[in-house]
């Protein structure tokens, strides 16, 4: 077959592809005989209410010199590690706001860090293409500086979003530039599988972020800037289980919903999105208006513990508190006393849902907790 | 060599040049990433008929809807104010105290001390039942409570924080309380703050 002929088969399958989409697209519409809020209305759901000292800001970490970029909690004690643009990640106390480590990483564009699921190891990773992981209990080397006990080098962009895979200090899945997800196995440096890819069914531009699921640790799901957000079944890196369209702009950010079967997503269109895994179904739309005609992108998001707020950070610096059920927002942390300066760029919240971490532009990190009433009604 | 002036010989013009276009390589590299291309196109095609057959055995989003208020409902919260439902008992606490709600699981230690009446909330005021685990911020604010004990009305006040050694609390160490209660009627309330962090 000729060159030519190569063209007009691709042409015409183009067309196929995008005609059976949309015909995908009318059929799933015709199965959202609700959403969330439709439904919880119908249940006659109580709204909630938030006083603004109802959340309330209770440490404030300092010690970065440059934009925080990231941030994760341990599993347990109550740690947290952050990135920053400063080229360091700092380990912190929540508790106690000490900073237990202070780490000068080898190349300084970080964008990503996690900790390990035992809180022993951390990883980053960055525009230098490869993650680091670093063993807190190392011994520092004669500058000071906490050696790299391994680099996962493999990816042809940056590493946009790493994760380490539940229970697991051996393994972690990264999201990168080059349009893959990979899931490593930290031991020997390899990857174990790749998601996605130029010959693969895949993220057909940048991913930018990677959630996995808590309760069953071979699903995964990816965001990208192709607009799509795919789930994954680590075992099959041939093809994503499921594509999920709808946002229109980058998906920045996916968030696994606690109960393992629904995922959240903040995108560039400036609204926040919640998909049924099973089904493939879009359960709600969070959107509001932030001022005159202002839809600011969301750059990133967590669920509470019970799932029924949704924290968003935008990047005009609201933090919006969502009502999951009744699709409202109930809060601004952005607009709070003694809240951050700049954009939130990055959030999480404690292993035991108590407390809320914001890491921001304006260099500092701040842990947010409940300080209001509880109601009898 | 110029023509002489005034000399019209027409001179053959050359013909414009002419690059030689390059030899008739086989493009092995372009067709060979055109057919990939191509494949991957066809293989989207099968995804997608698969997904159309699949989507018609769709439950609808009504169903996913359900569960995730389901899940919600299940699951308490510590990031968010309680509302319990109301019970009969819990109708006499809300007109007396037309005010929120506090754990009552360390009232009766400092109470009891020094108080020979045994104050006992009522069950739909067990707080503590809701809070996840002993790492749960517990913060009350200031409050006033109206308790009636048979025929005896006493009065507390309470200013109340409980941080055990995992809580985040806003910078406060400890609060202890102490009511004084003198029977029949009269309670004087004494609240000490032990410190604040500044």
């Amino acid at each position: 077959m000729s060159v030519a002929e190569l063209k007009e088969r691709h042409v015409a399958a183009s067309e196929t592809v995008n005609s059976l989409r949309e015909r995908l697209k009318q059929k799933r519409a015709s199965l959202l005989d609700t959403d969330v809020a439709g439904y919880a209305k119908s249940q006659g759901k109580t709204p909630l209410t938030f006083g603004p000292t109802d959340l309330v800001c209770c440490r404030t970490l300092q010690g970065h010199t440059g934009k925080v970029y990231s941030l994760d909690w341990t599993s347990e004690k109550n740690r947290i590690v952050s990135a920053s643009q400063d080229g360091r990640l700092i380990v912190w106390n929540a508790l106690t706001s000490q900073k237990t480590h202070a780490i000068k990483l080898p190349c300084a564009w970080v964008m990503t860090c996690a900790f390990s699921p035992t809180g022993q190891s951390v990883a980053c990773g960055g525009l230098d293409s490869v993650c680091s992981i670093f063993n807190l209990n190392s011994l520092c080397d004669k500058d000071g500086n906490l050696p790299v006990s391994r680099t996962l080098s493999g990816h042809k962009g940056y590493v946009s979003s790493c994760q380490y895979v539940p229970d697991e200090d051996t393994h972690l899945i990264t999201g990168s530039g080059d349009q893959t997800c990979v899931l490593w196995d930290i031991t020997t440096g390899l990857r174990t599988s790749v998601f996605g890819g130029e010959f693969q069914s895949g993220h057909t531009a940048d991913v930018l972020s990677v959630s996995i699921n808590q309760s069953n640790s071979r699903l995964f799901v990816s965001g990208s800037c192709d607009a799509t957000a795919r789930l994954w079944d680590t075992r099959v890196a041939s093809r994503a289980m499921r594509t999920f369209p709808g946002h229109e702009g980058d998906v920045n950010v996916v968030k696994f919903f606690p109960d393992g079967n629904r995922f959240g997503t903040g995108s560039d269109d400036g609204t926040c999105r919640l998909f049924d895994i099973r089904t493939g179904h879009q359960l709600q739309v969070y959107h509001q208006q932030h001022g005159d005609n202002d839809y600011p992108p969301v750059k990133t998001v967590a669920f509470s513990i019970s799932g029924r707020l949704l924290f968003a950070g935008y990047t005009n610096g609201d933090c919006y508190v969502w009502d999951t059920l009744l699709a409202k927002v109930v809060l601004n942390l952005g607009s709070l006393q003694n809240s951050h300066e700049a954009q939130i760029s990055c959030l999480g919240l404690s292993a035991d849902g108590s407390a809320l971490c914001t890491g921001s532009w304006d260099t500092n990190l701040k842990i947010w907790a409940f300080g209001g009433h509880r109601k009898i009604i | 060599m110029a023509a002489p002036s005034g000399c019209s010989a027409s001179v053959p013009s050359l013909p414009p040049p002419c690059p030689k276009s390059p030899p008739q390589y086989p493009d092995l590299y372009g067709k060979r990433r055109e057919t990939a291309r191509v494949q991957m196109l066809e293989r989207e095609i099968g995804f997608v008929e698969e997904e159309l057959k699949s989507v018609e055995r769709l439950q609808p989003s009504s169903r996913c809807c359900k569960e995730v208020a389901d899940f919600v409902a299940a699951n308490p919260d510590p990031l968010i104010p309680t509302n319990r439902k109301k019970r009969r008992s819990c109708r006499f606490w809300k007109w007396l105290c037309r005010m929120p709600c506090f754990s009552c699981s360390w009232i009766c230690c400092c109470c009891c001390n020094r108080c020979s009446l045994h104050l006992e909330m009522p069950r739909c005021c067990d707080c503590a039942a809701h809070v996840p685990g002993p790492a749960a911020a517990k913060i009350f604010p200031a409050t006033k409570i109206v308790a009636f004990f048979r025929r005896v009305h006493v009065l507390i006040a309470l200013v109340a924080i409980v941080s055990n050694g995992n809580a985040l609390v806003p910078n406060v160490q400890s609060y202890s309380l102490a009511a004084v209660v003198e029977y029949p009627v009269v309670v004087t309330p004494a609240v000490y703050v032990c410190s604040i962090d500044a």
